[in-house]
């Protein structure tokens, strides 16, 4: 055979191959090169073996194969050299994985080389263990592991730990056997060799959660580990820009916070130290950031007092104003995730946030948006819808769904009034009318259904809005189904908000007529206009035949459904004449809770950092309750009244069956308005039952003919006992009004005492002031406070109360149903 | 968890792919790695890809690319990658695209050192070049 000609070396392989004009040259090159490394390897000539197998790894990274490959890496690792070894074990980890059958045949020769006399050589070993290894290889090797993570040599002890983490990663089971020998190893002084055991320690306590408990007892350990590199001074080995070992401190908070989980003992021994490099940490460069960054997870992932909770969001509040984009994406992120647990504390933050609106960088914004809308409640909706619509007006239209269901439900959740309300989704509707959601457009009508004292404000508005701009679907369905409904409240010239518009039947049949011919106009909104034409047909007066022969032009459509029901309702015309204004007819409010839907549809962010971290929801809800400014005394609110019980689960109680559907379901995780706040001073509630019946009331046991008054008692238990005396409304013929009274008959004192009632969705609630909040003991004084019932369906009246008050500094909170009122009180 | 290291030059040539964890198709996932970081035109950041975090950060011509585990701490592999580049700065006297590219298989022992199976081992530069000094005396 030719004698070879001494192969190339490595770096002049890969000049020629940089050096290829083409792909197709480059190929050439590779496929030459590889033909000669084969043919080397199978001459068996080992003084190149070395070199060839460090041009066929440039070679495999490049993306050609290079299988052939494997079994001289096995071959070189079983050379004596140590420059051998380097390149089959560095080949071996390369190019072998798990699914390859080679890949056992390296087991001898590890277990060989962990036995080394040179530590080098041992730790090739024990690094490409760690990438490697199999289950099969993890079991093998097991015990040479942990014999080497006792070794004295500092370098080789580091790599074992690496190793065993490896392993129990493969195998869980072996880890008992490592458990014994990593304890000691905090009390070591090489560095290389605390971060690793803290990574080894750290997956334990992942994988198991006895491994966990068993760790706890290292907090004090880990704790001064992190002061002594605090307070060191400066270390020449470890340094970065003056902190000492960041990556060291980094991996240590992170175990921390996996101890100090759930657990209140572990998580008060790291308060100090936490708020100590929390303050000591310099911030001039991103090293500083990284270590406080993990320290802020730290704090919000434990049991932390709430000082420390505070000083972490500040922290993240000070990255929001960092030039450095990444860390401001960072604060955001983990802002979001604790927003729940500390509303408080972020709200301060909330300028900052909004400014970030408007940030270059889009995932910035995305992240404010989401975090403006967490933080949204009643007291700054004004302003934040405000900034929010100024924000969807100039986003990217990725966003505009998104912001729009947004809107949607805080405005459900929040708004004061009702006229604002509405002005906010016309407000909505005007700026990203094309980018709602579908479903949002039926629960948009659905609020304008129920907001009936509003209609001919809403509709008139709405046909303004559409008037000359027909191209926003989501808008034009909405103005179309109003005004299909409310047609007469358009043309009457009378509106209760603002100035009526003035409009005539022709110009609004004209704006139907231009959506159903439009180009623009989607098939559905067209549906919307052909329905509303003809409902106009019983609401307007004159303009019947115009409406016939518009309906009746679309018999012969090309569109199924729009043909349809142009026929459809032709017939109506023809063949059912004397139907037609009862079909017609004004619908019904539409059945479900629009709310439950609505807010059925949220998310809120539940992600409080992976944790068990239970939202503090008594603070949250006394911040929503006190903002409650019922300017308008008259509000009768749909919503729900009565927020959850902090301390319940988030499952809703059974709806109770019959024939008031929904009654209250306490959605879960959502805190409603409860009304009204109990006022600084309290004002006594004027007592009507004694204007009507010249009298105390509070004595009358029993029904005192057809509109009497009525006393049942609807809650009684713990000495708190609520009795209601209900009558007719003299003046108003669907209104109850329920006179409340509460009693304490212990010995202590109930404080903070708040009462709550909710009904039925056809029912209004309409609660005033409380005479105070406090009950005496021992029933010498009482809690008057008056409720009007309207019940304008005339059903059974039920209601769910609420009470909750503070006793021997304890909360407790109750809640009670009272469904026996008498049939004549509504019917 | 680290789950992979890369280094790429300005147009998106890999230099050095080192990968911890095994992924199906590694090169699909090489070459889509490399195009999501270059795609914003950003010079450093993260952002998601599939079940890990990318973070990724470009020295004068050349991008260093780390895929890591969500609960990995970003601002820190930042601090990685300045070690790694000091590292190799202290062993190859200038670190260019070019002597990443001549010395392969000594930056692969370097990273070999310093970071073991997915977790950073050694961040010390001095101890991490031991073993290649004592190779490049022996040869």
């Amino acid at each position: 055979s030719l004698t070879m000609t001494t192969p190339k070396r490595l770096r002049d392989l890969i000049r020629e191959i940089r050096s290829a004009r083409t792909a197709a040259d480059e190929r050439a090159v590779v496929q030459k090169e590889c033909a000669s490394i084969r043919d080397s390897f199978r001459d068996q000539d080992n003084t190149y073996k070395c070199r060839n197998l460090a041009k066929l790894l440039y070679i495999h990274m490049l993306g050609y194969p290079a299988h052939f490959g494997q079994l001289e890496c096995l071959k070189l690792i079983a050379s004596a050299k140590f420059t051998d070894k380097r390149i089959g074990y560095l080949g071996a980890m390369l190019l072998l994985d798990e699914r390859q059958d080679v890949h056992l045949l390296v087991t001898n020769s590890l277990k060989n080389d962990l036995n080394h006399q040179t530590q080098y050589i041992q730790s090739l070993a024990l690094c490409t263990l760690g990438t490697i290894c199999s289950v099969e290889m993890s079991r093998d090797l097991a015990g040479e592991i942990e014999k080497m993570i006792k070794s004295s040599n500092a370098y080789i002890k580091k790599k074992a730990i690496l190793c065993a983490f490896c392993i129990i990663r493969k195998v869980p089971d072996l880890m008992e056997m490592f458990i014994p020998a990593t304890r000691s190893l905090l009390n070591e002084k090489n560095h290389g060799v605390l971060l690793t055991a803290v990574c080894l320690i750290t997956e334990m306590c992942e994988k198991s959660p006895d491994t966990l408990h068993h760790f706890r007892k290292v907090v004090p350990m880990l704790v001064r580990i992190l002061r002594n590199l605090i307070m060191a001074g400066y270390s020449p080995e470890h340094d970065v820009f003056g902190v000492s070992n960041p990556f060291l401190q980094v991996k240590i908070l992170r175990l921390l916070r996996i101890l100090g989980k759930n657990d209140t003992d572990a998580s008060e021994t790291m308060n100090d130290i936490l708020a100590q490099v929390a303050t000591n940490t310099d911030t001039s460069k991103n090293v500083g950031h990284a270590i406080l960054y993990e320290i802020v997870l730290t704090i919000m992932g434990i049991k932390s007092e709430a000082g420390l909770r505070v000083l972490a969001v500040n922290i993240l509040g000070r990255f929001l104003l960092n030039n450095d984009k990444n860390i401001r994406y960072v604060a955001l992120n983990t802002l979001l995730r604790v927003v729940q647990a500390d509303y408080n504390a972020v709200q301060r933050h909330r300028t900052t946030i909004i400014d970030c609106l408007k940030d270059a960088d889009i995932s910035i914004r995305r992240r404010a948006m989401e975090l403006s809308f967490a933080l949204v409640n009643t007291g700054n909706i004004r302003g934040m819808m405000k900034e929010l619509l100024d924000f969807l007006e100039n986003c990217d239209p990725e966003f505009k769904a998104d912001v729009c269901s947004n809107i949607v439900q805080s405005t459900e959740k929040y708004s004061p009034t009702k006229r604002w309300h509405i002005d906010t989704v016309m407000k909505m509707l005007r700026v990203a009318g094309s980018y709602v959601r579908d479903d949002i457009v039926s629960i948009l009508i659905q609020l304008i259904a129920e907001t009936s004292e509003l209609h001919n404000y809403t509709v008139q508005q709405l046909f303004l809005l559409i008037k000359d701009d027909i191209h926003q679907p989501s808008l034009v369905q909405v103005a179309l189904w109003c005004i299909g409904e409310y047609g007469e409240k358009l043309i009457s010239g009378v509106c209760e908000e603002d100035e009526p518009v003035q409009v005539s039947e022709d110009e609004v049949i004209d704006v139907l007529e231009k959506v159903l011919t439009h180009n623009y106009s989607t098939e559905v909104s067209k549906e919307y206009a052909m329905t509303s034409l003809m409902k106009l047909t019983s609401r307007f007066r004159t303009s019947v035949g115009r409406v016939k022969a518009v309906i009746d032009a679309y018999g012969g459509s090309t569109h199924v459904e729009l043909q349809q029901r142009s026929v459809e309702y032709s017939n109506i015309f023809t063949k059912y004449e004397n139907m037609r204004s009862a079909l017609l007819e004004p619908m019904p409010l539409i059945e479900g809770s629009r709310s439950k839907n609505v807010l059925a549809n949220s998310e809120s962010s539940t992600d409080l950092l992976n944790e068990g971290n239970i939202p503090n929801g008594e603070s949250t809800t006394s911040v929503k309750a006190k903002n409650i400014n019922n300017t308008e005394s008259q509000n009768i609110l749909d919503l729900l009244d009565v927020v959850p019980p902090a301390g319940n689960s988030a499952n809703p109680a059974p709806p109770p069956s019959g024939g008031a559907n929904d009654l209250l379901d306490l959605l879960g995780d959502v805190a409603t308005i409860s009304n009204p706040a109990p006022p600084v001073k309290p004002t006594p509630a004027p007592n009507l039952l004694d204007d009507l019946m010249g009298g105390d009331t509070t004595h009358n046991n029993q029904m005192n003919g057809n509109d009497g008054p009525y006393k049942l008692t609807a809650f009684d238990k713990n000495g708190l006992k609520v009795e209601l005396t209900c009558e007719r409304d003299n003046g108003q013929a669907n209104v109850t009004i329920i006179n409340v009274k509460s009693t304490n008959s212990t010995a202590t004192t109930m404080s903070d005492y708040i009462f709550q009632a909710a009904v039925p969705k056809s029912f209004q609630l309409q609660l005033q002031s409380p005479s105070g909040s406090t009950l005496p003991p021992m029933n010498d004084g009482e809690v008057t406070q008056v409720i009007k019932v309207n019940n304008p369906q005339k059903q059974a009246i039920r209601l769910r109360i609420k009470v909750s008050y503070k006793q021997n500094g304890n909360n407790v909170t109750d809640i009670g149903e009272v469904s026996s009122f008498p049939s004549t009180l509504w019917q | 968890m680290i789950h992979f290291l890369m280094v790429a030059g300005k147009q998106g040539k890999l230099r050095i792919g080192r990968f911890f964890t095994h992924q199906k198709e590694q090169i699909s996932t090489q070459t889509a790695v490399i195009k999501l970081c270059l795609r914003d035109g950003k010079e450093e950041g993260f952002v998601n890809y599939e079940d890990m975090t990318l973070v990724y950060k470009l020295y004068v011509n050349v991008w260093f690319i780390v895929g890591v585990s969500h609960e990995e701490n970003e601002l820190a592999m930042f601090e990685l990658f300045q070690n790694l580049v000091e590292t190799l700065k202290t062993y190859l006297g200038k670190v260019t695209e070019v002597d990443i590219i001549f010395n392969m298989d000594r930056v692969y022992m370097i990273i070999d050192e310093m970071i073991i199976d997915g977790q950073i081992a050694e961040t010390c530069s001095s101890r991490i070049l031991v073993p290649l000094q004592l190779m490049d005396a022996a040869k």
